[in-house]
């Protein structure tokens, strides 16, 4: 697991996009923040956002109980409180913690084993959301993950459904993932996120593989495999025909099963990065982390067909993937690296960019000419996935670049205003 | 449980306050938190992030640099941005894990002053309070620096203070306020903290008066008291008729140099149940005034979880120590309505009685701040009217 900073200089983010931003929860759980109130404000809003603020309440932390590690005996109390007011009760509770409690150090375990205690006829576990620690061994989500999927149980029995781990949407429908899926004797795909009762969650347990989406997810597939004998295998979004057509090989070999001949698929896709070229002829492009989770691979896929990548915007690494492409660029390459939050890489960006920027960062920082709005390897409601995903990707950007970009400008503080 | 929060969400921290306070300015304001602090205030609590560049960082503190005490790393990010930036001054900012650790935020200001030439304030925010006690300290420390001793005092003068989106979200808040002063022939001498500028901070001695307009601008008022012997004036414009009032008020502090404040309660027989005013004291207090102004005629309690003076009081106003304790009053059965952040209507209790809404940003952040009324004006007068309509009906 890899997690680095690009760069070292201090940080500006840009206003969010307005995207609705799902919260994966586990069903009929809830989630007590045990925190300073002023950690917990977007947590709270987000759910109230989404219409889901019954699953979520608060313990507030003052300096005095920070002094005197007092909260640790008000979390019981807390939890019978809500007991008496929540309707339907929760079966599950988790109970986060946060950066503070890295220096605070919780006995998480022995917190857990006496609310259990206290509360039999509940399930709890403690999760942590803690930035502060990133770039130590597991980024803050990564314990978080690990926390919604801690409460599978192993089985005896596995059937031919997979988790899929990682998605926050479902798997664009057209993609021929699902084929080969089918084709492999897959019966269902299990997603958190789709999940409507705590025993549906629980026959997640049953599944015979998980397929990782992300790479932040990495250490809960390995958890799983490790306590409930669940294989796992490794199928991020890559938009590279090569890597796709291994990860798919890959695939079938852990399900037990032959992989069929992916040429068709595979020069599907080759064929629309070559109309993308053609299209696209000397144009320069800027990618950037918000629009694809691993824009080092794709700048060095794009680049293989000729496409004039001028700059990958990203703030850091997040696997060892994308660090080996990060390094090859760099070697390789003539395409600018620049941290996507570094308030000094932003201002050396002139404004109007005369080119395709992929990803709204890149477009709103630069005033491109031309813009692909792509969030997250997410399109049009679905996650990408496949060698569809590159196709899709493709015809996106030659789309794109058939109109000039309406974008609002972002302004970079301390920016003066120059053409590029 | 005493800080057990259910049903609303945490409020705008200290932090957020102060970095609202300092929006307006050309400074460099870096928050010293691993990053969740910083997107807190620019995705929740400023209505002005999407519209304006502002230079609030993040100094993507680490627990390494947090454990080991690496102050110097913090140091040398800020003094590098502020070479980029050239702002007028530097605020650094503090958050739970370095009030944790004992940070010396000032101290950590001071090194990058020394370092880059240009003054730095450090606010030792900590996540923990709420956002007037931020607000407050960002008044403080630039007024410490930059307000000149020797402002001559310029007749017929008014500071607002006190004033930020977090609590006057309403679109052309200053504007309305600015012609309410200056149609009972006064001036706005400065505005703390919209439409604001160094300058203003400059001559903020010369006003004849202050109007404290929330309780952030309280702290501010009687600070200005202690330093340059103005007068102060806590209230809310709030409707065109009380509006007037707070005017006269205003003239007659500027007359007799006393400090007054708006709101005090208002004898009314509590025959049909009262009513509950939740949010700033303040504000709450200028709209029990407007209310009663506009012919309510029932006794009305303010209830706030921010800044409390008991000076302001009313012997029913109650500072409220958690969500429990506004619960219990809504559950108590003495009050028939309740007036305050659209989000009080998740308590159950609050559904029983009758409810107006009136955002604030502290509370409910971007859900709702684009639906906050500007106090001054028509839009407030129909509020008011409204009001006094739904709530002295007692089977409405």
């Amino acid at each position: 697991m890899l997690y680095k900073l690009l760069g070292d200089g201090l940080h500006y983010f840009p206003p969010e996009p307005e995207r609705k931003k799902t919260v994966l929860w586990i069903p009929e759980s809830h989630s007590l923040h045990v925190c300073p109130s002023a950690c917990g404000r977007r947590h709270a809003i987000g759910a109230l956002r989404n219409g889901e603020e019954d699953r979520i309440s608060f313990l507030y932390l003052s300096e005095a109980d920070v002094a005197s590690g007092d909260y640790e005996t008000s979390i019981a109390g807390a939890i019978e409180d809500l007991l008496a007011v929540l309707q339907p009760t929760p079966k599950i509770w988790i109970i986060y913690v946060n950066c503070i409690d890295d220096l605070l150090g919780t006995d998480g375990d022995a917190l857990i084993d006496s609310l259990r205690t206290r509360f039999p006829a509940y399930q709890f576990a403690l999760g942590r959301i803690n930035p502060i620690s990133s770039e130590q061994n597991l980024k803050s989500n990564v314990i978080k993950t690990n926390t919604l999927y801690s409460f599978l149980r192993k089985t005896d029995v596995h059937d031919r459904g997979v988790n899929i781990i990682g998605n926050f949407v479902d798997f664009d429908p057209e993609s021929e993932f699902h084929t080969l899926l089918s084709r492999w004797g897959v019966t269902q795909q299990r997603r958190l996120y789709a999940m409507r009762s705590l025993d549906e969650y629980m026959e997640m347990g049953q599944s015979c593989l998980n397929i990782v989406t992300r790479d932040v997810w990495e250490h809960s597939a390995q958890e799983l495999e490790e306590r409930l004998g669940i294989p796992y295998v490794m199928l991020s979004c890559s938009y590279d025909p090569e890597r796709i057509e291994r990860a798919y090989q890959e695939l079938a070999a852990k399900l037990g099963r032959p992989c069929p001949d992916l040429t068709q698929w595979q020069e599907s896709a080759v064929r629309e990065f070559r109309l993308t070229k053609e299209s696209l002829g000397d144009m320069p492009v800027i990618l950037d982390s918000s629009a694809v989770m691993a824009p080092f691979g794709l700048a060095r896929a794009m680049l293989r067909y000729g496409i004039n990548i001028r700059c990958v915007m990203a703030s850091r690494i997040v696997c060892e993937s994308e660090e080996a492409d990060f390094e090859w660029l760099k070697a390789n390459s003539d395409v600018e690296i620049v941290d996507s939050q570094g308030l000094s890489s932003l201002l050396g960006f002139a404004d109007g960019f005369p080119g395709l920027a992929v990803g709204n960062d890149a477009a709103g920082c630069t005033q491109a000419a031309y813009f692909a709005d792509i969030w997250h390897d997410e399109l049009d409601g679905s996650t990408l996935i496949g060698f569809e995903a590159a196709g899709k990707l493709m015809r996106l950007i030659r789309q794109s670049v058939k109109r000039p970009a309406s974008i609002e400008k972002r302004a970079i503080p301390g920016k003066k205003k120059r053409s590029g | 449980m005493a800080n057990l929060s259910i049903y609303l969400p945490p409020f705008s921290s200290d932090y957020s306050g102060a970095c609202s306070a300092l929006f307006d300015f050309h400074c460099l304001i870096a928050i010293n938190d691993a990053s969740c602090c910083t997107t807190n205030y620019i995705n929740y609590d400023e209505p002005r992030w999407k519209k304006h560049a502002k230079a609030t960082l993040c100094t993507e503190l680490r627990l390494m640099d947090a454990i080991l005490g690496d102050d110097q790393r913090v140091v040398r990010r800020i003094a590098e941005a502020a070479d980029a930036l050239k702002p007028d001054f530097i605020a650094v900012l503090g958050s739970p894990v370095p009030a944790l650790i004992g940070m010396d935020i000032p101290g950590v200001a001071l090194e990058v002053q020394e370092q880059c030439g240009i003054p730095a304030f450090g606010f030792s925010t900590t996540g923990f309070s709420y956002y007037d006690a931020g607000i407050g300290a960002a008044a403080k420390g630039l007024l410490d620096h930059f307000a000149s001793a020797d402002s001559a005092k310029r007749p017929g003068s008014v500071n607002l203070l006190g004033l930020t989106p977090l609590d006057y979200a309403g679109e052309d808040s200053v504007k309305t306020l600015t012609a309410c002063i200056e149609s009972a022939g006064m001036t706005v001498n400065a505005s703390l903290f919209m439409e604001s500028d160094l300058k203003q901070c400059q001559r903020i001695g010369a006003a004849e008066v202050n109007l404290a307009l929330t309780s952030a601008g309280l702290r501010t008022a009687k600070y200005l008291h202690n330093r340059f012997g103005t007068p102060w004036v806590a209230a809310a414009p709030i409707g065109t008729r009380y509006g007037e009032s707070v005017c006269r008020m205003l003239r007659q502090s500027m007359e007799d140099g006393q400090c007054r404040a708006g709101g005090g309660s208002m004898q009314a027989a509590d025959r049909h149940g009262r009513i509950l005013l939740a949010g700033d004291q303040v504000v709450m207090g200028s709209l029990r005034a407007a209310l009663w102004a506009a012919g309510l005629r029932l006794p009305m309690d303010v209830a706030t979880f921010f800044g409390f003076d008991p000076a302001l009081a009313s012997q029913e106003d109650v500072f409220l120590k958690c969500e429990r304790q506004l619960i219990e009053l809504l559950s108590s059965g003495r009050y028939c309505g309740v007036i305050g952040d659209t989000l009080l209507t998740k308590i159950p209790a609050a559904k029983e009685l009758q409810f107006l809404s009136l955002p604030h940003a502290a509370v409910s952040s971007c859900l709702y701040w684009d639906q906050t009324p500007v106090f001054d004006g028509l839009q407030m007068d129909r509020f008011l009217t409204g009001a006094v309509d739904i709530l002295s009906d007692p089977f409405s």
